[in-house]
């Protein structure tokens, strides 16, 4: 009787890594008890036993179970990469900032003395922005709409006239350094339920103020510090942290400032690259990895401690970006990323460009928001060159096991710092050490303490194993 | 000699959403809920 199944393959019955079977490869995380196995085009991964690994690798169970829910997986992956809609909108209200940060991917000449968008254009901006997406999404949907900068409250009049304008419309957020967040200020952006962003680099005026000072070289923790206090209630707060070479050993205590304050969301984000003044503060991989870490460790105790959660947004993003994919919350660590086709910049003068990051490379403009259709903005040469980034055409991602949870950000600072897209992560290393890292986390258990309340609402799961 | 099987199990989780134009995803700007009062 003939065979109907060949033993060519062994008794998966599965080409485990050889011709057209599935290929796992196998990382170490770190942990005393798993390793994980990881299909990476799928970014479908297990932990294994460490002692059992080479079983499901060579047994029938993994690859069978992987074969079922291939396609599921494949389609959820593309969707997330190839699949969206654009939805957000960071919005530059002037070039203009009171402040002088060091690593500020914004041009110095620009902050220090270039223009404003008058209230009248940035309504007409705003209108045209309903109008694209009115036509592009679900109805219902609102949109995302932050001001950002530069410092957008140097232009007050405009940003308030807007919200109140279209407060029925998009979701609006103001990211700000506070330093003119007034009572007023407050009043108002509370009551229109505006997420307010603050930014905060150190937990004392000694590290904050090395790298966030006026023109005329004063610190403003103080004034950020008042600002937490009045905001410390507030739900729609979040604080960003940009770590640097100067705050990168004080970022545990810069954790245990914001969970005493009573923050519930902060980003720690590594400084980019993209202007000259970014990449001098740029912190030593090892460095970053063994703070930030260190930093996590620290949120946990604390939420062990009081019940009470500080969420580090961009590292519970690496972790949905494993476990829910298409759930995650920010758009840096995939790849292609967010910028160009999840969300686009707006700058004061109207020109257009994929992210924040790429307002001060003009090369990357795809040109005047009150010249061109949106739609067409978002399809121009400038836009697709970051569009059709993605790590299968990088050296050395393309066989890189976590490619799918690290996304070799940012392309702004790669073209900066390399004169090209086609390059990897200038924290590759770190990126790596991070994802090993949010697999302690799941191997430990803690999937749900480092992530946001609710994060599994409106998911469906994917049993694979 | 047979291996002892380990008494720690697997870990696996994965799962999937439909966009719905709701979707949250920026970059370096993390959008927190607040009701408007």
């Amino acid at each position: 009787m003939a065979q109907a199944i060949s033993t060519l393959w062994g008794p998966s019955q599965a080409q485990v890594n050889a011709g057209a079977g599935p290929h796992f490869d196998v990382l170490e995380v770190g942990h005393a008890d798993y390793v994980a196995l990881i299909n990476a085009d799928t970014a479908f991964w297990m932990l294994a036993p460490r002692a059992e690994a080479l079983d499901y690798l060579l047994g029938p169970e993994l690859p069978r179970a992987f074969r079922e829910k291939e396609a599921q997986l494949t389609a959820d992956l593309n969707t997330v990469r190839f699949g969206l809609l654009p939805s957000a909108v960071y919005f530059n209200p002037t070039e203009r900032c009171n402040l002088d940060c060091g690593y500020c991917y914004l041009p110095r000449e620009a902050r220090r003395n270039g223009k404003d968008m008058e209230p009248a254009r940035l309504l007409e901006a705003l209108g045209r922005l309903k109008d694209y997406f009115v036509g592009l999404l679900p109805a219902g949907a609102r949109p995302q709409l932050v001001f950002h900068g530069s410092e957008p409250l140097l232009a007050r009049e405009a940003v308030f006239q807007g919200i109140e304008q279209y407060a029925g419309y998009f979701r609006f957020g103001v990211q700000t350094n506070a330093t003119l967040l007034d009572r007023e200020s407050l009043d108002f952006l509370r009551a229109q339920g505006c997420g307010i962003g603050i930014s905060l680099d150190g937990p004392t005026a000694e590290i904050a103020n090395r790298t966030r000072r006026t023109w005329g070289g004063s610190g403003v923790f103080n004034q950020v510090s008042r600002a937490l206090v009045d905001l410390a209630d507030y739900p729609g707060l979040n604080v960003i942290s940009t770590v640097t070479r100067e705050n990168v050993a004080a970022l545990s205590e810069l954790v245990e400032l914001l969970h005493r304050q009573g923050v519930a969301n902060a980003l720690l984000n590594p400084v980019r690259g993209t202007q000259a003044g970014g990449r001098a503060l740029m912190p030593d991989q090892s460095e970053l990895a063994h703070y930030f870490f260190a930093a996590l460790d620290r949120a946990h105790e604390l939420y062990e401690k009081t019940g009470r959660q500080l969420v580090i947004g961009n590292f519970a993003n690496l972790l949905l970006g494993l476990v829910a994919p298409g759930a995650r919350r920010l758009m840096c660590d995939i790849s292609p990323c967010g910028g160009g086709r999840c969300f686009f910049a707006v700058g004061a003068g109207g020109e257009v460009a994929p992210c924040s990051e790429f307002l001060g490379l003009s090369e990357f403009h795809g040109g005047s928001l009150f010249e061109t259709p949106v739609a067409e903005l978002l399809k121009s040469q400038p836009f697709a060159r970051v569009t059709g980034r993605v790590v299968e055409d990088l050296e050395p991602c393309k066989t890189c096991a976590v490619r799918h949870f690290c996304g070799a950000p940012c392309p702004a600072e790669v073209y900066a710092s390399n004169g090209t897209l086609k390059a990897p992560a200038p924290y590759c290393d770190f990126y790596a050490a991070q994802a090993r890292y949010a697999f302690q986390v799941i191997a430990r258990g803690r999937l749900d303490a480092y992530l946001w309340d609710g994060w599994r609402d409106g998911l469906q799961e994917i049993a694979v194993m | 000699m047979a291996k002892a099987k380990s008494t720690k199990k697997p870990i696996s989780i994965r799962y999937t959403c439909a966009p719905n134009g709701n979707q949250v995803g920026l970059s370096h700007y993390l959008m927190a809920e607040a009701k408007k009062k």
